[in-house]
């Protein structure tokens, strides 16, 4: 069988045009990021990850010849899970109401955006915290959720959000500021600062 | 391979799905390009008509008809077209952010430039002539354009003000008008001390500016005549034609 792993995501876009096989690779290069991304913004079970997943994937391989070079694979795919997970939660609707779970490991990423400008509560427990955060986290409208999901959680760059997004740069900027203002104005709400105390 | 790439792939192949094909992507980008350029032209167009309907004012029958220069300027204002052209401007708009890289740009920048190009090309249609050729078709042409177009001029039937525009409906040269004002008042016009303005020479069946005095409620005796939705514009705002 022919080594994939060298070819960059355009490359097998084309190989896949011509070759339906070869979308595995790329499903197997982005089921693990897309089904994490989906359990972040949509708060689903496993089951639903996987059903909406498999729906992102066949969208994809639906739209290949629509993939622009321009843009990367991964903010392209990254765009249409967006689309999949928002249209799962309008059919379910989620929206405003979502039992929130988040591991351990995006807990302490969010609070890192805590700590840059204020003292986190350090009597409070590592549970009580991660508490905490997921309940500032449940408060957020789900616009700057996502936005700080795709910041902090998923690390991506203003470019590619804003082309995951659809949204220009300079809103971008602007959203990501107001979502942490409204995280940190919330996480104090909450005693999660020493400047509520 | 996993269990999903295998249940992605078997749902593939039992449901026979295939990429949509790139012509299909292609048409659909042309289209949308073709409808938000077309959005442009129709603003453009609309700019050109609304250069022409405040270009062919005559400012002194404004100024004696309205209560002041800002009074009359918001008289003279052709709201239905500017309604028109905020509503084309803003489809072009939404029809642009809907491109491949739309969505890159501020609304607000989308939204300015739009206004810009529709501008540009609205002054270029308008010394071409073109907005003067739809007004008048629509004018002939529409039934309710036309009736919106006389109602819209009825600020100008105040003939306690010593200003008054109508259809005329018969001539003596140089001597005496017939009219017909836009409030339905026949008049007659005594024109033999008036100056006619840009030389314009009244025809039956077509509108006239006129300002004097009124004598009594269907007399009327003028001073200036004036051109009054002259079917080409004034030489003065046409550099491009000799």
């Amino acid at each position: 069988m022919q080594d994939y792993s060298s070819k960059t995501d355009a490359e097998i876009v084309k190989l896949t045009l011509k070759d339906q096989e070869v979308f595995l690779h790329l499903v197997q290069r982005y089921e693990g990021k897309l089904s994490r991304y989906i359990r972040r913004i949509a708060f689903v079970d496993a089951q639903t990850v996987e059903d909406i997943l498999q729906e992102v994937f066949i969208k994809i391989y639906k739209n290949l010849n629509d993939f622009d070079p321009d843009l990367s694979f991964s903010s392209w795919a990254y765009r249409i899970t967006h689309n999949e997970a928002i249209n799962y939660l309008k059919k379910m609707d989620r929206q405003k109401s979502i039992p929130l779970e988040s591991d351990d490991e995006d807990v302490v990423s969010l609070i890192d955006i805590l700590e840059s400008d204020v003292d986190i509560v350090k009597e409070l427990s590592k549970k009580e915290l991660q508490k905490k955060v997921q309940e500032v986290l449940s408060m957020l409208s789900p616009d700057f959720r996502e936005i700080l999901i795709l910041k902090f959680l998923e690390e991506k760059e203003y470019k590619e959000i804003s082309d995951i997004l659809k949204k220009p740069m300079g809103t971008i900027a602007t959203l990501i500021n107001r979502a942490k203002a409204q995280f940190k104005q919330i996480a104090e709400r909450n005693n999660l600062t020493y400047s509520s105390l | 391979m996993t269990k999903l790439s295998k249940n992605i792939l078997d749902k593939i192949k039992k449901d026979k799905i295939k990429p949509i094909p790139r012509w299909q992507f292609i048409s659909l980008h042309i289209l949308l390009w073709a409808a938000y350029l077309l959005a442009i032209a129709f603003g453009a167009l609309a700019f050109s008509v609304i250069f022409r309907l405040i270009g062919g004012v005559q400012w002194e029958m404004v100024r004696l008809a309205g209560k002041g220069p800002v009074h009359g300027f918001i008289l003279v204002l052709p709201y239905l077209w500017l309604i028109i052209l905020g509503v084309v401007l803003f489809l072009a708009g939404k029809l642009f952010e809907k491109t491949k890289k739309g969505y890159q740009f501020k609304h607000v920048v989308v939204v300015l430039s739009s206004v810009a190009i529709s501008l540009i090309l609205g002054m270029m249609f308008y010394f071409a002539g073109v907005g003067h050729s739809v007004e008048n078709s629509l004018t002939e042409k529409v039934g309710p354009y036309a009736e919106w177009r006389d109602s819209r001029d009825k600020f100008l039937v105040v003939p306690d003000n010593g200003v008054l525009v109508g259809r005329v409906l018969d001539i003596k040269p140089k001597e005496e008008l017939m009219i017909i004002d836009f409030m339905r008042t026949k008049w007659v016009v005594d024109i033999s001390e008036a100056f006619s303005v840009d030389n314009f020479q009244p025809q039956i069946g077509r509108p006239v500016g006129l300002a004097g005095e009124k004598i009594s409620d269907d007399e009327f005796k003028a001073d200036k005549i004036f051109p009054f939705r002259p079917p080409k514009q004034r030489k003065i705002l046409n550099p491009l034609k000799k």
